[in-house]
């Protein structure tokens, strides 16, 4: 066999593919394959060395096609990926996936949560129709007492209501178990507020509720402290003043540095560097034993706190009636 | 509360300004909502001035031309246009320079060619008054030049403060006088009262029956005649009005100002009517009509305590005294009632007749029983003072049963207990005897009767920590945590609020209250719950279905054409009537997906195409799997407000939930602009239960799979769905999954003719399949759906 043939008609194969390839009907990978790659007719023709008459020749004479060939298909690949690419117009947006967002009274709530969970508190519910034992007596509101006179409610009939706070919790969570109990209780409550920038007679609360042996008053002051500075920084302070609430005694309602202004004075804070956030107190013994609990052994704390009130100081959103309109444009910022 | 505090200052010294005041009660307990001064906050040029000479002004008729000294070197000339300007008035003068309140500037001026250096003002110029007739003319004794805000030098401040529903003894200034020394480490010693009393003795006159001892443990009375009703001095009504309440006469103004400052309400009857001289305390007859000093007839229940003289109902004990006896120009001789009325029965019969007062808010928060002959005291007083009284000697006192101090126990340790901080023995007992709360013998204490809400130790508990300050407790830095109820906390709630985020929905915040209309009309079956006190229309039911409150926000957002493309979710409560329970009530979890408008947000090269009814259905599969459910199914379902296009959800052979598209009907109804509306609800509680996070993980399969494809032209009436579950019941060996990838309608086909492409995937955990295997499943495939639907395969 003549070798000089032999390379001839690789070549010639080599360039009728090549414009196949240029059309785009043959893959650059197939082309090398066919000619260079390990069972390629290079290859191939190198196998029948020992069919050649000038065994030197040939070998030269492959080796230069080789050499050619793998020349090419170098260059080729050089050349096809700038020839291959199209220049796009990357100034155009994306195609952006569709993302939705959470509420961000939810998204409160979640960060409230948090901090509890890593305190060890478990979560609770209750009831939001609930009974008059449940709301009021069994928290130490006395028929017939003024207190009751800060919750107005929304009777449904006889005895039972609308929860005017989360606390009802806390008589539900004592009933089912033994001390000690942290829990925290996030939920609707109800008054009878005609609705404004600041009030709505839907709400939402979250109470935390700590019974064991040796709970304190400073345990209450520590943990709360440690709660709003995780809430609202580090350099969030707090500071207590004596209050009333029938369910806990001493009863406090706790400020906070005020989270707009940092406690330099503002127009949230009415220039007094604090804002008024939590109810909080010992728990009532009138309350322990209500559910079985030995006052004398046990004692606890207990606190709460509007979610929208503290969403509306995080996020700086002026009227609570926003939380309620859904509007989209509002929804997709958090 | 309002706290005069020129009254405080009568009861107490207090040696420091109003900002420690300020701190002191708020920190202590009585909350200072506001601070108000009226003494005037004037430019320093407001001087007072002395109108030496006025003329009439040569160019107008209404102007006068006025000389006046205001102590400085030369006698300024003003142009007044007050008709009541003369001379020789003391007046206020705001000089040329001085800004009012009104933000006026004083210039110097002419006035119709009068040189005017000045102004003379009036009190409602400087704002020291609502309105006023002419110039402010001031006291002759006021010195001239002198400035104009220190002529309110005795201008009272008033204090207002938040009074807790615990603390009736702070409802009168001796109260907040008590708590004021007891912060400052001192006793409160309350003023005496002495007065005259003539011969004749107030026993003789009239006689005091309880029949109804439980709502009037103690009626106290006194008689003062010689009375001249008239208006009070202004130094009284001005502490009346610096605490709210308005002056009226002499001698109901008595009768209030003992009220504001001893806490105890009293009531003056004109004895002239008060039949057969004879108070009788009774219960009320049910049905019995009274008419109260503020001329409204009312009817009372059957358990109202009622004054009555010898023939009739004179005052609605504790709450309100009667017109036909009330203190009128003629009254010469009052009768003053000083009683203490049993604070639930004042609250109910003040709840039952609407009607509150200023006496009825302290009884119905406890009053001191043994304050009465006090309060007697200060009013027989006061009306010789201010209305010419001459008190009848001594009092009608009828109290049975007297009301003793409590006794209450408490122990050092528990304190600590409680507090967490040791307060000493010597601490408690002086801080607690401050407060009048006096020790009867080692760790037992006698509680004042002014202090009804101090009845057991964690009372007293809380008197020492609020006297001795909540921040003298420290703050405990390491809570004493133990790990009892570390439990993962792995939520279903946040989970699914996560995964429907990644989804593109928004999560809404919807009302759980609405109109009893919608809660009736969205209820399946059951009876709502309806409020018995409702806020409004739009506030008088628990909801039902959260639907309507879906297609408000969607409503709500077109027309405020806040977007184009709506995806909404949220998880919620829906509530009935349940007879069963405690509570009466089922609240029921669910959650809602609406879908409404463009498919996606406006993108790059996407085309715009609105939400079809795959879309919902896709969602629900979506959240179904997400919730782990093994088996998802979908049923033909029906609800009022969805069209046709509605199925059941069905999860594990349990009913989740339903899709569908918004009814026309239902969109007009809530005035919902938009055309296609899909709607996924469900069951959330079903959907919290079954959530579990995978537990296993599932082999991936070492052998390839093999796909094939059969278009079927099949009869328009036949339904996807229906081959795919026919031959998914038909355990056809290897297959293990079955898409549809096409659907055609039209030419070539015949009119009445569709066509469906199918993918079939077949595969082995075991091996490798052959071609054959393969084949004879598909003609398995071919000749089921030939024989049961009639379909041919498609050439």
């Amino acid at each position: 066999m003549d070798v000089k043939k032999l390379a001839e008609e690789i070549k010639s194969s080599f360039q009728e593919e090549l414009k196949n390839f240029e059309n785009g009907n043959l893959n650059f990978e197939d082309l090398k394959n066919k000619f260079l790659g390990r069972k390629g007719l290079v290859a191939d023709a190198f196998s029948q060395m020992r069919n050649f008459t000038d065994k030197a020749l040939a070998g030269q004479i492959l080796n230069s096609l080789k050499n050619e060939l793998t020349e090419k298909v170098n260059s080729l690949t050089e050349n096809t990926s700038s020839a291959k690419t199209k220049k796009l117009d990357l100034s155009l947006p994306g195609r952006k996936p569709n993302a939705g967002t959470l509420h961000v009274v939810t998204e409160t709530q979640r960060q409230i949560e948090d901090i509890f969970f890593a305190m060890g508190f478990e979560m609770a519910t209750g009831p939001q129709v609930e009974t008059d034992f449940f709301n009021f007596e069994s928290l130490n509101f006395p028929p017939d007492h003024p207190a009751r006179e800060m919750h107005d409610t929304f009777f449904v009939e006889g005895d039972v209501l609308l929860r005017t706070h989360t606390s009802n919790v806390q008589i539900h969570a004592m009933k089912s178990q033994e001390p000690p109990v942290r829990v925290i209780a996030p939920g609707k409550c109800y008054r009878n507020d005609t609705p404004d920038a600041t009030h709505s007679p839907v709400f939402q609360q979250i109470e935390a509720l700590y019974v064991d042996k040796n709970v304190t008053f400073t345990e209450l002051k520590g943990t709360l402290d440690a709660f709003v500075k995780a809430l609202f920084g580090k350099a969030t302070k707090t500071r207590f003043r004596p209050s009333f609430f029938p369910f806990t005694e001493p009863s406090a309602e706790v400020d906070v540095t005020c989270v707009v202004c940092k406690g330099k004075g503002c127009n949230v804070c009415k220039q007094t560097g604090w804002i008024e956030i939590l109810g909080a107190g010992m728990v009532d013994p009138n309350v322990l034993e209500a559910v079985g609990y030995d006052s004398e052994i046990y004692s606890g704390y207990a606190f709460g706190l509007g979610i929208e009130r503290v969403a509306m100081l995080k996020y700086g959103i002026p009227d609570l009636r926003l939380f309620f309109q859904n509007d989209i444009r509002f929804l997709k910022q958090f | 509360m309002k706290i005069s505090l020129n009254w405080l200052k009568s009861l107490i010294e207090i040696p420091f300004d109003i900002d420690t005041l300020v701190q002191k009660l708020t920190f202590s307990g009585l909350e200072v909502e506001s601070v108000e001064t009226q003494k005037p906050q004037l430019s320093e040029k407001v001087v007072v001035g002395y109108v030496t000479d006025r003329i009439q002004h040569p160019n107008a008729d209404k102007l006068s031309v006025c000389q006046v000294d205001v102590g400085g070197e030369e006698v300024l000339q003003i142009v007044c246009g007050a008709p009541n300007v003369a001379k020789g008035q003391k007046v206020a003068v705001a000089t040329v320079g001085s800004v009012l309140p009104n933000g006026l500037k004083i210039k110097k001026s002419k006035l119709r060619g009068e040189l005017s250096q000045g102004m003379i003002c009036s009190a409602s110029e400087l704002e020291i008054s609502e309105e006023s007739d002419g110039i402010l003319v001031l006291n002759e004794e006021t010195e001239i030049g002198t400035l104009f805000n220190d002529y309110f030098k005795d201008a009272d401040t008033i204090v207002e403060i938040a009074v807790t529903p615990n603390r009736p003894d702070v409802l009168g200034h001796i109260g907040v006088a008590r708590d004021i020394a007891t912060l400052e480490g001192k006793k409160f010693v309350k003023p005496t009262h002495t007065f005259t009393e003539i011969g004749k003795n107030t026993a003789d006159e009239i006689e005091v029956e309880i029949e109804f001892p439980e709502g009037c443990p103690r009626y106290s009375a006194k008689i003062v005649e010689g009375i001249k009703v008239g208006k009070s001095p202004e130094w009284l009504a001005n502490r009346l009005e610096a605490a709210g309440i308005r002056s009226i006469n002499n001698v109901v103004d008595v009768s209030n100002y003992v009220m504001l400052e001893v806490g105890h309400p009293m009531h003056a009857f004109d004895y002239s009517e008060v039949k057969g001289k004879k108070i009788v305390v009774k219960s009320s007859v049910q049905g019995e009509k009274f008419t109260t000093l503020d001329d409204v007839e009312r009817e009372l229940d059957g358990q109202t305590v009622m004054i009555c003289d010898g023939e009739r109902s004179v005052a609605i004990g504790g709450i309100m005294g009667g017109q036909n006896s009330e203190i009128n120009d003629t009254t010469t001789k009052v009768l003053l009632e000083a009683a203490y009325f049993t604070p639930s029965y004042v609250r109910k019969s003040s709840v039952n007749l609407g009607l509150k007062s200023d006496a009825s808010y302290r009884f119905e928060r406890g009053t001191d029983p043994n304050a009465t002959i006090y309060a007697l005291e200060l009013a027989a007083k006061l009306l010789e003072e201010v209305a010419g009284g001459k008190a009848y000697k001594g009092y009608v006192d009828n109290y049975p049963n007297p009301i003793e101090p409590k006794e209450v126990k408490l122990r050092e340790a528990r304190v600590e207990k409680i507090l967490g901080i040791a307060v000493s023995q010597d601490q408690i007992d002086t801080t607690l005897d401050n407060l009048g709360i006096t020790k009867k013998s080692e760790g037992t204490y006698l509680v004042p009767t002014y202090r009804p809400d101090i009845e057991r130790e964690i009372d007293l508990i809380e008197e020492v920590v609020r006297i001795i300050g909540y921040d003298s407790v420290p703050l405990k830095k390491t809570a004493e945590l133990d790990f009892h109820s570390a439990k993962s906390q792995v939520n279903y709630r946040n989970e699914l609020r996560r995964f429907m985020t990644g989804l593109g929905c928004h999560e809404t915040l919807t009302n759980t209250m609405t109109t009893t209309e919608l809660a009736g009309k969205f209820s399946e079956k059951n009876e709502p719950i309806i409020l018995a006190n409702p806020l409004s229309r739009d506030y008088a039911a628990l909801r039902t279905s959260m639907l309507p409150a879906f297609l408000e926000v969607l409503r709500e957002n077109l027309n405020k054409k806040s977007g184009t493309s709506f995806r909404f979710f949220e998880i919620g409560d829906i509530f009935y009537r349940d007879e069963n329970v405690y509570n009466k009530a089922k609240e029921i979890k669910k959650a809602i997906l609406l879908l409404s408008g463009d498919r996606n947000e406006v993108s790059t090269f996407v085309k715009q195409e609105n939400f079809d009814f795959y879309d919902i259905k896709g969602y629900a599969e979506s959240i179904l799997e997400f919730t782990r459910f093994k088996r998802i199914t979908f049923k033909v379902g029906q609800r009022p407000y969805f069209t046709e296009n509605c199925l059941e959800v069905v999860g594990n052979g349990k009913t989740i939930g339903f899709v569908g598209e918004v009814s026309p009907k239902i969109l007009k109804e809530f005035d919902v602009s938009a055309k296609n509306v899909f709607v996924f609800e469900f069951a959330f509680d079903l959907c919290e239960k079954t959530y579990q996070i995978v537990s296993k993980f599932s082999h991936l399969n070492k052998h390839p799979f093999v796909e094939r494809d059969f278009a079927f032209v099949l009869d328009k009436t036949t339904e996807a769905g229906e081959i795919v579950e026919k031959l998914n019941r038909s355990k056809i060996k290897n297959l293990t999954s079955i898409k549809i990838s096409d659907l055609y309608e039209g030419k070539p086909l015949a009119e009445n003719k569709k066509s469906i492409a199918f993918s079939f995937r077949f595969e082995s955990f075991e091996r490798t399949l052959t071609d054959k295997e393969v084949n004879e499943a598909m003609d398995k495939i071919l000749k089921i759906s030939e024989q049961t639907f009639g379909a041919e395969l498609r050439k």
